[in-house]
């Protein structure tokens, strides 16, 4: 008795129950034409539910009017269901349409006037000695055509479908529930055919299932808006609705298993009982449910906050990025149970967002973020997610490159969320969606993103520290590795070299103080930065990178040998030849560079020893002609040091007195320029080594002169314009002589100067000013000084006096005026004794000279 | 979701975000898409071999610097690489070439490459379009699914063509005639096809060449006067109720009957030089405010105007765009080595003219292409509608060339090849465009004759018409103004010999032989009328 009361009023309850929840959440969801149609399909089931539940009550007018609103009803199911599918896979026919809707309005009209149910009527039987009712109705032959025209109609749906999947319009995930839903319904029906089993409510039964199997079925189209409606109210209305059938049914059953005490009470009695027990059963279930409810949401809410809670604990004493990151990824794992996230955080040198973890190791994304992209922009602007619909639709993302949204197509994009703090935004998480159906819900994102608050906070903290400690074994100029860093390093790796070879490359620019002098400083500098660059080009992940000098660089190559180390140098010294130093492209200035390699274990014994040789090589490639890589030699290298200085001033004497040789006239004039001019840098107040080298720069500024045919050299009339400019190439041919004296590559800026004039009219580069080399403006005056008082082809010597009254008129035209005055003092004071020989009488009727050293 | 769901599930505001919300943007919001999508152009360009060619191997590292490096360009710079067809030298790889008539130049043909990304923003600007002449308020606008669309416009290879294959897929319209039938059919014939189905059906919306409309509309009007052929089967019940009830108004109000009597249209997209001077014809007709668009071959459509119908507002992803001011232009004109300076969107002035200058985005093939075409800046913006862009009115082509009504194109090269042809034997000669009282435009031509000219040739019509035959030989689409458009497009006057001339002497600066400035055709005439005691001509 109990289950065929639980079939008979259960099912039909639990039906109504269920669509009903249903109904609600699509009237809450945002609706579009699946929803809206669905929701038709599910207003028929409760409509039929209701009628059949209304007919069993037999409530007035009666069990027949149910009975036909309910037969309505049923031939209405499979109708929205043809409706539902024609939409949901776009297979819309009008006149299918159009036919279908004429058939079931037949069949409804003729159900109305009372062609298809004859009779129906609440029969009371006895089972176990208790009274029951059982429906019992005639059909009239139109009915059988109505019935067939549903199974027609069911079929008809169900080809519909089977075509959807085989040309696969939609993905078959998502139609193969509705096509095993209409095939529940279909045997629902089936079954209510045979007498045996079509007294029982089997259709309700098999169409509350395919209810279940469409709801999935559009819930995994429209997930998102679904999974918003799904609210606590939702929900508790939901379970409300089922503890009222449950409770009303349980006092019916009680109330009927107690019938005949019942039957002697008056109505009111029984109302009150009846009252009395469905507030006894409802109450305590009622709190439960609410109760279990609140638990539920409660629960996730909180875990959610627990999660952030305790990321905050875990994160917020470390300063360690990689860990936060992490730690960032495991609870948005944890939140969204998406494990398709990534972290991009800022590159403070480029200012673009650079990929830096994803929660899958190997999920990697290869592109980064441009500081220009418009996400940046967006989170500069706004704290907003970005939700992946507001790529196509807003206009902020019109911006986007096309390489940009074919990146975000790819790793199926679905939000970004800003790392931001203090304004600054630090990192961008971008979050994919789980596959093409899947969405994450607002709730969800909401928590993520004031997870991302809070770990915007220690990021920022965490790359600031990174930063500092980056800063501390930098080189601020060349972006590589310092000094202190090298030593570090180099100790590190030759610590254990019985295991390991370590090759070392000390690589120096040639002749950087000259270009330093001829360029200044800032292009020195940014020269400095090409070339570190250069030499990261080539070695790429290889090896450590640092700036052991100031002109001199060091590679450290781990488990690299003499060859691989000597090919890694040469590569280096061929990117940098080709490559010009210059910061602008309009003129061209190259450099060259020398290095020196050497092997431990092979050819030294502990860092020191690396290092020294790998200096040593160095030096003997400078001495070798520069521009070159050497591997340490310990035969070759250790003799040839000593004794390269004294070597090269050898050569130098060497080469005055070739040119005084070739113009007596000339002869003893380098030597006494070097005594002026270092007495002119003496007194204004130059340092040792500055004296030392405008002593050498001054015996070695003719020395150009060799080059110069002797007819012009030995010329007794005023030289021609022609002859005077092939004089001034001495200059030019200083130079390159000077360049194949290693050691004395450093007077190259004062002897390329010696002629130029403080007013920018001098030659070889005109330059004016404090910008001609100090050097070269103490040889100036010194040079002139002894062309005017010495004998020359041309002219006899002029008087000291003279000559002096000529430096101080040109002083500011032609000379530096405070190294003139001082150079003037100096000779008047009597501290710079000139050469008695050349300070006799000087005929006055000499033309002043054209100051032509 | 393509534009026909969107429209079914009425998600009318992400609609007009998505196609009209640059509406809102601020001019630096603009510059901001101008210039991110410059990079990009110059990212793809410097990597092709005609970009290379264009910008003489260097890459901008930003706008300023891609202003300063690359030399403003015209087709000619172009033709050798790009008649050829040769997908390979692009920066991106075209799926369609479009071509258009290149007047003067060294061929016959202009073609320009459209890649993918340029087809879906031209597909977007289309939309856009249909939204907008749909519109007369911000937000709200009358579009739906499956309209009747009738398009006046040539098919492919020209620009227009493209129009019915973008919007596959997006936004389902009925095309009259369709568009197969259309492609097997000529210009004339498309119109007439289309306006013939439009009658049966009714037309919802309306893109067609504004000089054609004015001319349909005429004949619509002129036709109904006279009564023709009234094939009462043909007529869907709707249109035929609509035809019936006009027809007893106008037999009524003895008036003619109006083409909105008949059609209720919900929008309308006209084109074309001379637009300025058909839109209120056109809205007579019809009942609705046109929307003018402006386009071309190497540019794409570029610019349309807003709800209010008021003014051209340039589209910000379809192009990088420069101006030349007037000045400069004629600076460059009267000296071709000089380099006219040119400003940015965000630095024009309210009411001067200025040439338009554009950089192909999207992988396009034009880098600072000076498309030939002079605009009024109306305003800078336009607050009472909260649209905070310059509105600019489309003035007509540069001085040199003169286009008639859209159809075709007449410049220096024409006119002497023409003269050239004809063998009369003209001394000088200089041309105006102008327009006649329906506001019509045609083409004034002032000539000399030589003294040894034949017997008659100083009578001006046997002169014209002898030009005409020669127009009508080298020019195919000049035959068509007459036949279409019922334009008589030249007028020639004779003048005397030698008054160009002296004119000429007088002046520092170059005479224009095609629309030389207003003084200097005020100043000649004067001359001539002196010359032959008459009456001054103009």
């Amino acid at each position: 008795m109990l289950i065929r009361n639980i079939i008979y009023w259960g099912i039909p309850s639990l039906a109504l129950a269920i669509n009903l929840v249903l109904f609600l959440i699509l009237v809450l969801s945002k609706k579009d034409s699946h929803i809206r149609s669905f929701m038709m399909f599910v207003l028929s089931m409760i409509a039929w539910a209701s009628t059949s539940l209304l007919m069993k009550a037999q409530i007035q007018p009666g069990v027949l009017f149910w009975n036909r609103m309910m037969v309505s009803s049923i031939t209405l199911v499979p109708y929205f269901a043809f409706i539902f599918i024609s939409i949901f896979t776009g297979q819309i026919k009008k006149s299918a349409i159009a036919f279908w809707s004429f058939v079931i309005l037949t069949m409804n009209i003729l159900n109305a006037m009372g062609y298809l149910i004859t009779e129906a009527a609440m029969v009371p039987i006895i089972i176990d000695g208790a009274t029951t009712y059982e429906l019992q109705y005639s059909l009239a032959i139109p009915a059988y055509f109505a019935f067939g025209s549903i199974f027609i109609l069911l079929s008809v749906c169900m080809l519909m479908m089977r075509k959807a999947i085989r040309y696969g319009n939609k993905s078959s995930n998502r139609l193969k529930p509705i096509l095993t839903g209409l095939f529940i319904l279909y045997v629902g029906f089936a079954v209510n055919l045979l007498p045996a089993i079509g007294k029982y409510p089997f259709d309700f039964a098999f169409g509350i299932i395919t209810s279940f199997y469409m709801m999935y079925a559009v819930y995994k189209t429209r997930v998102i808006e679904l999974k918003f409606v799904i609210t606590r109210a939702v929900v508790f209305t939901g379970l409300l609705t089922l503890l009222v059938t449950v409770t009303v049914f349980i006092v019916n059953q009680i109330m009927s298993t107690f019938g005949a005490f019942m039957s002697e009470m008056s109505r009111q009695s029984q109302i009150l009982i009846s009252t009395l027990i469905s507030i006894l059963m409802f109450l305590p279930l009622f709190n439960i449910v609410q109760r279990l409810v609140e638990n539920y949401f409660y629960k996730v809410e909180n875990q959610h906050n627990n999660l952030i809670k305790l990321f905050t604990m875990t994160v917020s004493n470390n300063l360690n990025l990689e860990n936060i990151t992490d730690e960032l990824l495991k609870v948005v794992h944890e939140i969204t149970n998406n494990d398709r996230a990534f972290v991009f955080l800022k590159n403070d040198e480029t200012d673009d967002y650079e990929y830096y973890a994803s929660i899958k190791k190997l999920d990697k994304l290869s592109f980064n973020i441009q500081k220009t992209h418009p996400f940046v922009r967006w989170f500069k602007q706004f704290d907003d997610i970005i939700y992946e619909q507001y790529i196509d639709v807003h206009p902020f993302f019109k911006t986007m490159w096309d390489n940009e949204r074919q990146e975000l197509i790819l790793m199926r994009f679905e939000a970004a969320i800003p790392l931001k703090y203090n304004g600054s935004l630090t990192g961008i998480l971008l979050i994919s969606s789980k596959d093409s159906t899947t969405r994450l819900a607002e709730s969800e994102l909401n928590h993520v993103a004031t997870l991302c608050a809070t770990a915007a906070i220690t990021i920022s903290n965490a790359s600031m520290y990174e930063k500092t400690k980056r800063e501390a074994v930098m080189d601020g100029l060349t972006n590589v590795y310092n000094r202190r860093y090298f030593m570090e390093q180099i100790a590190k790796y030759t610590s254990n070299l019985r295991n390991q070879t370590v090759s070392l490359i000390v690589l120096n620019i040639d002749m950087f103080s000259v270009f330093n002098d001829l360029y200044g400083h800032y292009a020195g500098d940014h020269a400095l930065i090409k070339i570190a660059e250069a030499i990261k080009f080539v070695c790429g992940s290889q090896g450590v990178i640092c700036r052991f000098g100031e002109d001199t660089f060091a590679i450290i190559l781990p488990f690299v040998d003499s060859k691989g180390a000597y090919e890694l140098s040469e590569k280096i010294r061929l990117r940098i030849i080709n490559q010009s130093m210059s910061e602008k492209e309009e003129v061209n200035r190259f450099v060259t560079i020398s290095a020196g390699i050497c092997v431990a274990p092979t050819l030294a014994n502990d860092e020191k020893d690396i290092v020294a040789k790998a200096n040593l090589a160095l030096h003997a490639a400078k001495a070798n002609g520069k521009n070159q890589s050497l591997i340490y030699n310990p035969e070759q290298h250790d003799a040839r040091h000593n004794g390269d200085e004294e070597m090269n001033m050898a050569t130098i004497y060497a080469l005055t007195a070739a040119i005084d040789a070739k113009d007596h006239y000339t002869f003893g004039h380098s030597q006494r320029v070097a005594r002026y001019a270092v007495a002119i840098a003496e007194e204004a107040g130059a340092s040792k080594d500055e004296l030392e080298l405008i002593r050498q720069a001054s015996l070695l500024h003719d020395i150009g002169k060799i080059g110069i045919p002797e007819n012009i050299l030995t010329k007794y009339t005023k030289l021609t314009d022609e002859e005077y400019d092939t004089m001034k190439k001495h200059v030019d041919m200083s130079i390159t002589i000077i360049k194949y004296l290693p050691s004395f590559s450093h007077v190259i800026p004062a002897v390329i100067g010696h002629h130029e004039r403080w007013d920018g009219t001098g030659y070889p580069r005109k330059i004016s000013g404090e910008n001609i080399p100090f050097a070269a403006r103490c040889i100036a005056i010194a040079d002139a000084f002894d062309a005017i008082t010495s004998d020359r082809h041309y002219k006899s010597y002029l008087s000291v006096d003279y000559a002096v009254d000529e430096i101080e008129r040109y002083a500011g035209k032609q000379f530096d005026p405070k190294l003139a005055s001082i150079f003037v003092k100096l000779v008047r004071s009597g501290k710079l004794i000139i050469e008695p020989s050349r300070a006799s009488n000087y005929p006055t009727q000499v033309q002043p000279p054209n100051i032509k050293a | 979701m393509n534009m026909d769901q969107m429209l079914r599930e009425k998600r009318y505001d992400e609609i007009w975000q998505k196609y009209c919300g640059f509406l809102d943007s601020s001019i630096s919001d603009f510059m901001e898409i101008q210039n991110r999508l410059l990079m990009e152009q110059i990212d793809l360009y410097s990597k092709c071999e005609l970009g290379k060619k264009i910008m003489g191997g260097k890459i901008p590292r930003s706008a300023d610097e891609f202003r300063r490096l690359v030399p403003l360009t015209t087709y000619e710079d172009y033709a050798d690489m790009l008649l050829p067809k040769n997908k390979d030298i692009l920066p991106s790889e075209p799926l369609v070439w479009i071509q258009t008539t290149w007047e003067g130049g060294k061929s016959p043909l202009k073609v320009a490459p459209y890649t993918k990304t340029m087809i879906n923003h031209h597909r977007d600007v289309a939309l856009t379009c249909f939204i907008l002449a749909t519109s007369t308020e911000k937000g709200k606008f009358n579009l739906k699914p499956k309209m009747n669309f009738l398009n006046g416009m040539a098919p492919l290879p020209y620009l227009t063509g493209l129009l019915p294959y973008t919007i596959q897929g997006e936004y389902t319209v009925n095309f009259m005639p369709s568009i197969e039938e259309g492609n097997k059919m000529s210009f004339g014939e498309r119109n007439k096809a289309g306006f013939k189905q439009g009658m049966q059906r009714g037309i919802d919306l309306f893109y067609g060449l504004s000089s054609v409309i004015v001319r349909m509309s005429e004949s619509f009007s002129d036709g109904s006067k006279s009564g023709g052929k009234f094939d009462i089967l043909s007529y869907r019940l709707p249109m035929l109720r609509k035809l019936i009830r006009a027809k007893i108004r106008s037999k009524l109000s003895k008036q003619p009957m109006l083409p909105k009597d008949v059609f209720d249209l919900k929008g309308f997209i006209c084109a074309g030089t001379d637009s300025t001077h058909f839109k209120k014809k056109i809205e007579y007709y019809w009942g609705v405010k046109p929307l003018e668009i402006f386009g071309g071959t190497e540019a794409t459509c570029i610019a349309a105007e807003s709800w209010t119908k008021k003014g051209l507002i340039l589209f910000p992803t379809v192009c990088f765009y420069e101006f030349i001011p007037m000045s400069e232009f004629y600076k460059n004109l009267e000296n071709p080595k000089y380099k006219p300076k040119t400003y940015l969107l965000n630095e024009l002035k309210a009411d001067e003219y200025y040439e338009i200058v554009i950089t192909s985005l999207k992988g396009g093939a034009f880098a600072r292409y000076r498309i030939g075409d002079v605009f009024k800046c109306e305003s800078m913006s336009r607050e009472e509608d909260g649209i905070m862009l310059p509105h600019f009115k489309y003035v007509d082509r540069i001085a040199p060339v003169i286009d008639l009504a859209g159809f075709t194109r007449i410049t220096e090269a024409t006119i002497s090849e023409v003269i050239k042809l004809s063998k009369l034997d003209i001394q000088d000669w200089f041309a105006v465009k102008r327009y006649d009282s329906l506001e019509r435009p045609y083409v004034d031509m002032y000539i000399e004759l030589n003294h040894k000219s034949g017997f008659g040739m100083d009578n001006a019509d046997l002169v014209r018409d002898q030009l005409e035959i020669y127009f009508k030989y080298i020019d195919d689409d000049y035959k068509n103004l007459k036949k279409m458009l019922g334009i008589d497009p030249l007028q020639v006057h004779v003048i005397p010999l030698g008054s160009i001339e002296r004119y000429r002497r007088s002046i520092n600066h170059t005479l224009f032989k095609v629309n030389p400035n207003f003084f200097d055709v005020t100043e000649i005439l004067k001359i001539a009328a002196t010359n032959k005691g008459g009456e001054p001509y103009c």
